[in-house]
C-alpha cells in the first residue's frame, strides 16, 4: 500500500481557492461552480452534485475538529463556523480533544451523533480515551490529541504513532496549527484550533477545522480557515493506490 | 343542572321571541305590500314588542335584536317611499309616537328619524337631539343599550360632519359630536348600571354579560373617531374631556379599563401625543382596581410605533415632553394606587422603558431615570419574592441590553446595578447570565478597566457567594454553566493598548480572586490565557516598550500570573495549576526570561511531587512537563540539567512499567532537539533509550511472573521506532547494529511460546519493518544508511 | 293640520227611525247642507251617524218637507219644529232636562195631500253647552218636527246635530310642576308644560328622579276622565282611563330625567265641562303611575283642563 499524489498533477499539489463565500462539498450550498486556484488555473468544482462517476452513498463527510479550548482560551466557536456547521450534513465527527466542557461536547453531538473524541490535557471529561481508531469506508483513521507525543507536533514522532495505530489517516491536534500532509505510509492531519485559541506552540493562530470527504480510495481534505473575519477554504486531494491490507 | 335548565329555558324564550317577530313580520310585510301604513305600524310595533323581554342574556337578546333590526330596515325603506306616497315624514314622525309602549315607539321613532334626516325637512341636529333625548325613556340596561345602539347605527351616516351632506344650515360638526357624546354617555351609564342592578350572587355571570356588551358602548368612540371634522382642537377641547369625564365619573372598573383602552385604540396617535397631559391626568383618577398598567402600556406601545413610523414626528415627542409626562403620570398612578402590587409598578416601568428605548434611544439619561424610579419604588422593601415581579425586573433590565447591542452603553447606566440589587440571588444570577449572553451575542467588547469594574459589579452574583446564597440549592449543572459563562466573558474584556489591558486584567483578577475554591478553576484559566496573550503582544512589541519603568511588562504580568495560579493550588486543583504553570513557563521562555521560566517549572514540579497522586494524572503531567521542557531553550546548562534530571527522575518513578518506559524514552528528546541550535547529546539519548529498554524488559518479566505469559511486545517496537528516529536524525550513538539487535529481540519475543498473540503489536512491528524497507528503497544517503539493517 | 289615526266609520244616514211605517215622510234639509260640516255622532243604538255641526250663536235654518205616502192624505192639527237642548242622565232614565227649547209653528191645522215644504229658521241660537256622550250622561241637540194629529197620535221626526264651542287659548296657562315622593324611598319631580291643553295638543314634560331606592319597572302616564252626574247624595262619579302611555321602561337611577311627549290627538277627548246646567261635570286628569318590580303602583294625579280650539283646517 502506498500513497500517490492525486491524479491532477505529477505530485501532491495543494489547490487554494480564493473565494470567500463559504462552500461545502457536495453542494451543501449550491453556490460555487468555478473555483480558481493560486495560479489562476480554473477547474470545475469536482464536488458539485453532478459527479456522475461517483456512486452516491460511498461518499462520507467527516469533520475533524479540535483544540477549541472553550472557555479557557476562547468564548465560543466563531459565528461564521457555527453558521456553516449545521446538523445533518456530516456523517462523522472526529475531535482531537480540548473541547473543554460538556456544552461543547453537546454542541458537537447535536451536529452529528457519530462523535469520536480523544482526550486533550484540558478536557473536563476524563473518560475520553487517549487514542482511538475508526474505520470509515476503506480508510482506517487514528485519532489522538498529541500532547503525549514528544516532541509536540513532530512529524516523525507522529509517524511512529501512525504506525503504532496502523492507520491510513492520523488526526492529531495540540499545536493549533493546521496541517495535512502525506507521510510515507499515509496522511497526517491536524485540523488546527477551531477557535483559534492561544497556543504556546503556534503564534497567530487562525481558527480552522477540516472536512474530509472520503470517497472510495480518495479523500479530499477541505480546510476551513477564518482569516481576518473571512472564511477561506483550501482543498487537498489524496488518493490511496492500494487497498491491500497488512 | 340548574344552569343547563336555565340555558334551555333561554333557548326556548329566544325561539318564542323569534317566532313572535316572524309572525308579526309576516303581517307587516303584507301591509307594506298593500301600502297600508296603519297596519304596517301596528304590526311593526307588535314585532318590536318582542324586544321588551327581560328574560334573555345579552347574547341571546342580540340575536333577537338582529332579527328585529332586519325587519326595521324594510320598514325604513317603506317610510322613504311613504313620503312619496303623500304622508309627510313630519306626520310620520308624530304618528309613530302614538304607540303606547315605549320601546317599540322609540325604535319606530329612530327609524322614521333616519328618514326624516335624510329628507332634510328638518335640520339633522334637531332630529338627532330629539332622538337621543327621547331614548332616555328606556332605562333598562340591556334594552336601553340595544336601542341606543340602534340609534347609533342608523345615525352614523347622517351626522352633520364636515363634508357630509347634512352639514351646513347651522348644522355643524359640533352637533354631531354632541349627539354622539351624549349617546355614548347614556350608554355607558346604562352599561355601568348593569353591575349595580345585578344580584350579588350572579356577579360573575353579570360581569361576563356586561363584557359581551362593551363593544356596543365602545362603538360610539369608534363613531367619534370616524368624524372627519374632529380635528385636534376639537378633540382636545371637547371630545377628550367629555369622554374622560364620563370614564372617570362612572367609577366602574370594567368600563374604565375598556373605555381607556378603546379611546387609545380608536383615536390617532398624533392626538394622543398632543393631549398626553389630559389623557394621563385621568389615570390616577380611575378606580384603584383598574388595570392601568395595561392601558398605559398600550398607549406607550402605540406612541412608540408612531414615533417609529416617521422620523418627522420625533420633534413632536420632544416638543410635548412626552417622556416627562408619561414618567410623571406613571409615578402618580403608582402613588395613587397604593394597593397596586409591585409587579404592576414594575410592569409600568418596563413599558416606559420600552417606550423610551424606542422613541428616545439617544437619551440614556431617560433610560437611567426610569431605572432610578424603579429603584425608588423597590427601595425600603425586602428582596423581591413575587416571581412575576421578578420576571418584570428581568424584562426591565434586559430591555437596554437588547436595544444597545453595545453592552458598554448599558454599563453607563448608574441605576442599572441598583435595580439588580433588588433581585433575589437566583434571579440576580439569571440576569447576570442575560447580560453575559447579550455581550456574547453582540460580540461586544468591553474595553476599559472602569467598564469592566461596572460589569463585574453587575454580574457579582456569579462572581462570588452573596449573602443569603444557600449551598444546598446549588445545582451543579447550573453552577458550571454560570461559571463557564463568566469564563467566556473574560475573553471579550479587551483593549489593544497594553496599559489598559493590564488594568483590565488586574480588575478581572481582583474580582475573580474573591470567587472561592469552587469558582477559581473556572475563572483562572481564561484570565491566565488573557494575560498570556498580552504578554505575547508585548513580546512582539519588544523594543517599543518604555523600559523597566513601564508597568506593562511581561515580567510584571508573570508575577501576577504566578500569584493567580498559586491560588488554584489551594483549591486544590493541582493538575490545572500545573498545566498553567507550564504554559507560563513556555511563555517566559519565549520572552527570554530564564529565572521566571525556571520559577514556573519549579512550581510545576512542586505540584507534581506534592499534589498529583493519581497515576494516570501523573502520566499526563509528566508528558506535559517533558513536552514543555523539550521546547524550552532559555536555560543555561545548570538549570537545564536540574530540570531534565528531575523530569527523567519522575519518569522512572511512574507507577506502571509501561508508563515508565514511555516517559523515559520521551525524555530522550530532552537531549536531542532537532533544529539548528538545539542540543544534541547523543549519549544521553542513548542512555534514556537503554534505560527504557531495561524497563521494558522488566515489564516483560513481570508479566511472565504475574500471568505466565510475556506481555505485549509493543514497548519494544516503540523503542525500536525511537532508535530508528535517532538513527535517521544522525545520532552517532545509535547504530544499525543496535537496531538490528532490537529487531531480532522483538522477533524472538514474538515467536516465544509464552508470547500472547497480539495483532496490534504485530501490525505495529510490520509497519515499522515496512518503514525500514521504505527508507531503504528511497536510495541516497538515507537508503544507504538503512541498507545496513537487515529485515 | 292633523293626522288621522282615529278610525272613522262612515255610515249613511239612517232614514228609518221607527219600527212602524209612518203615513208620511218627513225630512229636514238645512239651507247650507252642502257646505255644513258633518261630524260623527254615536246614537243610542250604538251606531254612528254623520250629523251637522254647529256652534253657539249660529243660525239654524232650512226647510221641512212633508210627503204623504202615495195615495194617502195627512190630516193634522198643526205642524211645528222645535230646537231642543237636552241632558239625559241614564240612571234617571226618561228624565230629560231641556235646557234649551225653541219652537217655530210651521203650519196651521189642515190636510196635506202632496209633498209640501215649510221653511224655518232659528236665528243666533244660544247653545252654551257642547254635545256630550258620556258614560252616565248625554247632552244632545235635536231638531224635532211634530205633525200634530190629535187622536191618531202625532208624527215626529228628529234630526240630531252637534254643537262644539271653541275657546280661545287661555290667557293664563301655567305649567304643572310638583315634587312628590315617599320618604327615603322615592322622590321625583315632574313637570307638565301646561295645565290647559286643547284637544290636539301635545303634553310635554319630564320626570326627574331625585331619589330612587326602589326597583322600578316602568312608568306610565294615564289620561283619566272623571264624569260626575247628579248632585249631593245622588252624585255619580265615573272615571275612565282614556290613555295609558308608557313613559319609561326599566329602573332609573338618581339624577335621571325622563322626557314626556304625549300627543292628545289619538284619544277621544272632550273639553272639560264644569257643572253643566247643574247636572254633570267632566274633568280630565293626568295620572303618573310608577310600578315597581313587585307591581306596587305609585301614582300622582293632576287635573288638566281640556278645551277646544277652532280647527285650523278641514
Amino acid at each position: 500500500m502506498s500513497w500517490l499524489p492525486s491524479a491532477m498533477a505529477g505530485e501532491h499539489r495543494e489547490v487554494r481557492m480564493t473565494y470567500t463565500i463559504c462552500i461545502w462539498p457536495y453542494g451543501l450550498w449550491d453556490v460555487v461552480s468555478v473555483l480558481v486556484d493560486y495560479e489562476g488555473y480554473c477547474f470545475q468544482d469536482p464536488l458539485r452534485p453532478l459527479r456522475e462517476s461517483v456512486e452516491v452513498g460511498t461518499m462520507v463527510l467527516v469533520l475533524a475538529i479540535g483544540d477549541l479550548h472553550i472557555p479557557h482560551r476562547a468564548p465560543d466557536l466563531p459565528a461564521k463556523f457555527k453558521s456553516m456547521l449545521v446538523p445533518g450534513k456530516i456523517q462523522h465527527i472526529i475531535c482531537t480533544g480540548n473541547l473543554c466542557i460538556k456544552e461543547v461536547h453537546d454542541y458537537l453531538k447535536s451536529l452529528c451523533p457519530s462523535l469520536h473524541i480523544t482526550r486533550g490535557e484540558y478536557d473536563e471529561d476524563s473518560r475520553y480515551p487517549e487514542t482511538k481508531t475508526i474505520t470509515i469506508g476503506q480508510f482506517k483513521l487514528g485519532l489522538c490529541h498529541g500532547h503525549q507525543v514528544v516532541p509536540w507536533g513532530d512529524l516523525d514522532s507522529l509517524a511512529m504513532l501512525q504506525r503504532q495505530l496502523d492507520v491510513d489517516i492520523l488526526v492529531t491536534g495540540h499545536t493549533h496549527q493546521f496541517k495535512a500532509y502525506k507521510h510515507e505510509a499515509g496522511v497526517v492531519i491536524n485540523p488546527g484550533s477551531a477557535t483559534g485559541a492561544y497556543s504556546s506552540i503556534t503564534y497567530d493562530v487562525n481558527p480552522s477545522f477540516v472536512l474530509m470527504d472520503i470517497d472510495g480510495l480518495r479523500v479530499v481534505v477541505y480546510v476551513y480557515e477564518l482569516i481576518d473575519g473571512e472564511v477561506k477554504v483550501d482543498k487537498i486531494d489524496f488518493k490511496k493506490t492500494s487497498t491491500a491490507t497488512i | 343542572m340548574m344552569i343547563a335548565d336555565a340555558m334551555e329555558d333561554e333557548d326556548k324564550w329566544l325561539a318564542e321571541g323569534i317566532a313572535g317577530i316572524q309572525h308579526n313580520a309576516f303581517y307587516m310585510h303584507r301591509a307594506l305590500d298593500s301600502n297600508n301604513l296603519r297596519e304596517a305600524l301596528k304590526y311593526s310595533a307588535q314585532l318590536l314588542s318582542e324586544l321588551r323581554t327581560s328574560r334573555l342574556s345579552p347574547h341571546k337578546y342580540y340575536e333577537l335584536y338582529m332579527r328585529a333590526f332586519d325587519e326595521l330596515r324594510k320598514l325604513e325603506m317603506f317610510f322613504k317611499e311613504e313620503e312619496r306616497h303623500g304622508c309627510s315624514v313630519v306626520d310620520l314622525y308624530e304618528l309613530v309616537q302614538h304607540a303606547g309602549n315605549i320601546l317599540p315607539r322609540l325604535y319606530l321613532l329612530c327609524t322614521v328619524g333616519s328618514v326624516y334626516i335624510k329628507s332634510k325637512e328638518a335640520p339633522a341636529k334637531d332630529v338627532l337631539k330629539d332622538l337621543v333625548e327621547m331614548c332616555r325613556g328606556v332605562q333598562h340596561p340591556i334594552r336601553g343599550l340595544f336601542l341606543r345602539s340602534y340609534l347609533s347605527q342608523i345615525s352614523r351616516d347622517k351626522l352633520p360632519d364636515i363634508g357630509s351632506e347634512y352639514e351646513g344650515d347651522g348644522d355643524t360638526v359640533m352637533d354631531a359630536v354632541e349627539f354622539v357624546l351624549q349617546n355614548f354617555s347614556e350608554m355607558n351609564k346604562l352599561w355601568v348600571r348593569m353591575e349595580l342592578q345585578g344580584p350579588a350572587r350572579e356577579r360573575d355571570k353579570m360581569e361576563k354579560e356586561r363584557n359581551e356588551l362593551r363593544d356596543l358602548v365602545g362603538k360610539n368612540l369608534h363613531v367619534l373617531s370616524q368624524i372627519e371634522g374632529i380635528d385636534l382642537e376639537l378633540y382636545k377641547e371637547t371630545v377628550l374631556p367629555r369622554v374622560l369625564e364620563q370614564v372617570v365619573n362612572c367609577k366602574d372598573e370594567l368600563a374604565q379599563y375598556y373605555l381607556m383602552d378603546c379611546l387609545i385604540q380608536v383615536f390617532p396617535d398624533e392626538y394622543h401625543l398632543q393631549t398626553l397631559e389630559n389623557l394621563l391626568g385621568a389615570c390616577p383618577q380611575l378606580q384603584p382596581t383598574v388595570d392601568i398598567k395595561t392601558v398605559l402600556s398600550q398607549l406607550m406601545e402605540r406612541l412608540s410605533s408612531y414615533a417609529a413610523s416617521s422620523p418627522e414626528v420625533q420633534p413632536e415627542f420632544l416638543q410635548v415632553e412626552a417622556f416627562a409626562k408619561l414618567s410623571s403620570a406613571i409615578g402618580k398612578v403608582i402613588e395613587t394606587q397604593g394597593d397596586m402590587p409591585i409587579v404592576g409598578a414594575i410592569t409600568l416601568y418596563v413599558s416606559l422603558l420600552t417606550f423610551t428605548l424606542r422613541v428616545h434611544p439617544d437619551r440614556l439619561d431617560y433610560v437611567d431615570q426610569v431605572l432610578g424610579s424603579c429603584v425608588k419604588k423597590l427601595s425600603n422593601k425586602p428582596k423581591l419574592e413575587d416571581s412575576r415581579a421578578t420576571k418584570q425586573v428581568v424584562a426591565l433590565l434586559s430591555a437596554p441590553l437588547e436595544k444597545y447591542s453595545d453592552i458598554v452603553t448599558s454599563l453607563t447606566l448608574s441605576n442599572y446595578p441598583r435595580v439588580m440589587d433588588h433581585l433575589d440571588s437566583g434571579t440576580n444570577k439569571i440576569m447576570a447570565m442575560v447580560i453575559i449572553q447579550s455581550i456574547m451575542t453582540n460580540q461586544a467588547c468591553v474595553s476599559s478597566a472602569d467598564k469592566v469594574e461596572v460589569l463585574f459589579e453587575l454580574i457579582k452574583g456569579l462572581i462570588k457567594d452573596l449573602e443569603g446564597d444557600s449551598e444546598d440549592e446549588l445545582d451543579e449543572e447550573d453552577f458550571n454553566e454560570e461559571q463557564n459563562s463568566v469564563a467566556r466573558v473574560i475573553h471579550v474584556l479587551y483593549n489593544d493598548d497594553p496599559e489598559e489591558m493590564l488594568k483590565i486584567i488586574c480588575t478581572v483578577r481582583k474580582h475573580i480572586m474573591t470567587g472561592g475554591p469552587k469558582r477559581l478553576p473556572f475563572t483562572v484559566p481564561p484570565l491566565v490565557f488573557s494575560a498570556l496573550k498580552l504578554i505575547r503582544q508585548l513580546q512582539n512589541q519588544d523594543g517599543d516598550a518604555g523600559g523597566e519603568e513601564d508597568p506593562a511588562t511581561p515580567k510584571k504580568i508573570f508575577q501576577l500570573l504566578n500569584q493567580t495560579i498559586e491560588a488554584l493550588s489551594y483549591v486544590p486543583a493541582p493538575e490545572l495549576a500545573l498545566r498553567l504553570y507550564l504554559q507560563c513557563a513556555e511563555a517566559a521562555n519565549d520572552c527570554d526570561l530564564e529565572p521566571v521560566a525556571y520559577e514556573f517549572f519549579t512550581q510545576a514540579f512542586v505540584l507534581y511531587e506534592e499534589e498529583i497522586a493519581d497515576s494516570k494524572a501523573q502520566v499526563t503531567a509528566i508528558h506535559l512537563i517533558i513536552g514543555t521542557l523539550q521546547r524550552t531553550n532559555v536555560f543555561g546548562v545548570e538549570n537545564r540539567d536540574t530540570l531534565t534530571h528531575k523530569a527523567t527522575g519522575y519518569s522512572a518513578k511512574l507507577l506502571k512499567k509501561p508508563d515508565q518506559c514511555r516517559a523515559v524514552y520521551a525524555c530522550s528528546h530532552l537531549f536531542w532537539v532537532d533544529d539548528q541550535d538545539g542540543i544534541k547529546d547523543g549519549e544521553r539519548v542513548l542512555l534514556c533509550l537503554k534505560r527504557s529498554l531495561r524497563i521494558a524488559n522488566a515489564a516483560q518479566q513481570m508479566a511472565n511472573v504475574a500471568r505466565g505469559s510475556s506481555g505485549p511486545v509493543t514497548l519494544f517496537v516503540e523503542i525500536l521506532n525511537k532508535y530508528l528516529y535517532y538513527f535517521e536524525k544522525g545520532n552517532p550513538q545509535i547504530t544499525s547494529a543496535a537496531i538490528q539487535g532490537l529487531i531480532e529481540l522483538i522477533k524472538t519475543e514474538m515467536q516465544s511460546d509464552t508470547a500472547t498473540p497480539d495483532q496490534i503489536s504485530d501490525a505495529f512491528f510490520a509497519c515499522t519493518l515496512r518503514y525500514i524497507q521504505f527508507q531503504k528503497q528511497k536510495g541516497g544517503a538515507m537508503g544507504d544508511k538503512f541498507n545496513a539493517i537487515k529485515v | 293640520m292633523e293626522c288621522e289615526l282615529i278610525f272613522s266609520v262612515f255610515v249613511d244616514q239612517n232614514y228609518i227611525l221607527g219600527a212602524f211605517k209612518p203615513s208620511c215622510n218627513i225630512s229636514i234639509t238645512l239651507n247650507d247642507a252642502k257646505t255644513r260640516k258633518q261630524v260623527p255622532l254615536k246614537k243610542e243604538n250604538g251606531q254612528t251617524a254623520m250629523v251637522p255641526l254647529f256652534q253657539s250663536q249660529e243660525t239654524i235654518a232650512g226647510k221641512i218637507s212633508v210627503e204623504p205616502v202615495q195615495g194617502k192624505k195627512v190630516e193634522h192639527n198643526g205642524i211645528k219644529i222645535e230646537l231642543l237642548g237636552q241632558i239625559e242622565i241614564y240612571f234617571d232614565r226618561g228624565n230629560f232636562y231641556d235646557f234649551t227649547s225653541l219652537v217655530r209653528e210651521l203650519d196651521v191645522p189642515g190636510e196635506i195631500y202632496e209633498r209640501k215644504t215649510f221653511p224655518f229658521e232659528f236665528s243666533t241660537v244660544e247653545m252654551p253647552y257642547e254635545t256630550y256622550n258620556g258614560v252616565n250622561v248625554r247632552l244632545r241637540y235635536v231638531l224635532k218636527v211634530t205633525i200634530n194629529r190629535g187622536y191618531a197620535g202625532s208624527i215626529t221626526h228628529y234630526q240630531d246635530f252637534v254643537i262644539r264651542n271653541y275657546s280661545p287659548p287661555p290667557s293664563i296657562n301655567n305649567s304643572i310642576k310638583m315634587e312628590v315622593g315617599i320618604e327615603d324611598c322615592l322622590h321625583i319631580e315632574f313637570e307638565y308644560n301646561k295645565s290647559k291643553y286643547h284637544l290636539k295638543d301635545v303634553i310635554i314634560g319630564k320626570i326627574y328622579f331625585l331619589l330612587v331606592r326602589i326597583k322600578l319597572k316602568n312608568m306610565d302616564l294615564e289620561i283619566r276622565r272623571r264624569e260626575s252626574t247628579g248632585s249631593g247624595a245622588n252624585t255619580h262619579v265615573e272615571t275612565e282611563t282614556l290613555a295609558k302611555f308608557e313613559l319609561m321602561d326599566g329602573a332609573p337611577v338618581r339624577g335621571e330625567s325622563i322626557p314626556i311627549r304625549l300627543f292628545l290627538s289619538p284619544y277621544e277627548l272632550t273639553p272639560t265641562h264644569h257643572n253643566i246646567n247643574n247636572k254633570f261635570s267632566v274633568k280630565y286628569y293626568l295620572n303618573l303611575v310608577l310600578v315597581d318590580e313587585e307591581d306596587r303602583r305609585y301614582f300622582k294625579q293632576q287635573e288638566i283642563t281640556i278645551y277646544r280650539t277652532a280647527e285650523t283646517s278641514s
